[in-house]
């Protein structure tokens, strides 16, 4: 399991009824053994944030892999494409 | 050769000795500690209907829609009552046939490692003949004092393909760990310094859970910056050196200790690391090293 990085770091928020931004916690709603997260499996959880929890998420996120970082923006949960 | 092998080599089916006992014992114990992580971590929420976890099986998988929350939840729930059984002893084959299921199910919806490790040792046991004897609940009450209880484990009969169905997992999984981590971005200690790096600035949002070092391991590993220093690239050649060369020395009576204390020592390694997440693991391997040790030494321990 060491072997490998895979990981996603989320940097996201919502706004709240009076327009307050408010920090989101992935860990609120991953399992606690959750290390390993690909780019296909964030933009799944951002959808999961939409649909099931009803958490409309923006800000941006890490994907770190072997070769290194790229991160992605990220408005009304979904992932823009266009990584630096 | 170490006895498993000279057995194998000699066309014996059968031995005598408690090696399967201690081995149950210890694995039960590690099934007890999963079990009780994953309560305590709400895994068997995975499969309800507001979890990531099923949503994620949902677009991955078209058909197979039969692993639903109730299915989650009975395999959680078999699986604890496997574990008990196993730990205590009392209808080994039986509990090790149902953890085998469950286990099957949770590497379906939410596979990892050791429980993959978990289910072939599982199905070891289901073949076993001593685990239901050595050192079991049943033993204990019929038993007359601890010296029969212990004469009795000692001496309890066993399949030899018990153990090898168990040893070769875990011989295999440490030589092909080994060969996946010979590659530079392992070896120089980027990978785990920049795990190490993301767990402490995620440290606050995961609760603590499986996220800090203590201070002065941590600045002796890594700089602040988060570069690898040369203690974490010397650990990370030893664990690749270890890995590949622990399967080597199960083969031998004259490696065999020299393996166990290097096993020991990476197992205690990795879960420093990540104690929350790999204690169980690691207790169910070194679980398994009690049947690389001849029967007779073992039995000689508890006569």
């Amino acid at each position: 399991m060491f072997a490998d990085i895979h990981r996603v770091e989320f940097d996201i928020f919502r706004f709240d009824a009076e327009g307050r931004r408010v920090e989101i916690n992935p860990w609120d709603y991953l399992p606690h053994t959750y290390f390993h997260m690909s780019l296909s499996e964030a933009k799944i959880f951002l959808v999961f944030l939409q649909t099931h929890c009803e958490v409309n998420a923006s800000g941006k996120i890490d994907v770190w892999t072997n070769s290194g970082k790229r991160t992605y923006m990220v408005r009304d949960n979904v992932v823009d494409l266009a990584g630096s | 050769m170490s006895w498993i092998w000279q057995a194998v080599s000699n066309g014996e089916t059968v031995f005598h000795g408690p090696n399967v006992g201690c081995f149950r014992l210890l694995f039960g114990l590690s099934l007890l500690i999963k079990c009780g992580v994953e309560w305590r971590r709400g895994h068997h929420r995975f499969f309800d209907p507001e979890n990531y976890i099923g949503l994620l099986y949902a677009t991955r998988r078209s058909h197979g829609k039969w692993l639903n929350h109730y299915v989650w939840r009975s395999a959680f729930f078999i699986r604890f009552l496997s574990s008990f059984s196993i730990f205590l002893g009392w209808s080994v084959t039986v509990a090790a046939g149902m953890l085998s299921v469950a286990l099957i199910v949770e590497c379906i919806g939410f596979s990892k490692y050791h429980a993959q490790f978990m289910l072939l040792c599982s199905v070891s046991l289901i073949f076993s003949e001593s685990a239901s004897r050595a050192f079991s609940i049943g033993t204990f009450y019929r038993s007359q004092g601890w010296t029969d209880f212990l004469a009795q484990s000692a001496g309890a009969r066993e399949r030899v393909i018990v153990p090898l169905l168990a040893c070769l997992p875990l011989m295999a999984m440490y030589l092909f760990s080994g060969l996946h981590k010979c590659r530079r971005p392992f070896l120089s200690g980027q990978i785990a310094a920049l795990a190490l790096t993301i767990s402490e600035r995620e440290a606050a949002n995961r609760k603590g859970i499986d996220s800090t070092l203590p201070p002065r391991l941590r600045g002796a590993l890594i700089t602040d910056g988060g570069v690898p220093r040369v203690a974490l690239q010397m650990m990370m050649h030893c664990v690749v050196a270890v890995e590949l060369l622990l399967p080597v020395g199960f083969l031998f009576e004259l490696s065999l200790i020299p393996a166990v204390v290097a096993g020991f020592a990476l197992h205690c390694a990795f879960t420093a690391f990540l104690p929350t997440t790999l204690l169980h693991f690691s207790l169910a391997c070194i679980s398994t090293y009690v049947l690389f040790f001849n029967p007779l030494v073992v039995a000689g321990v508890f006569q």
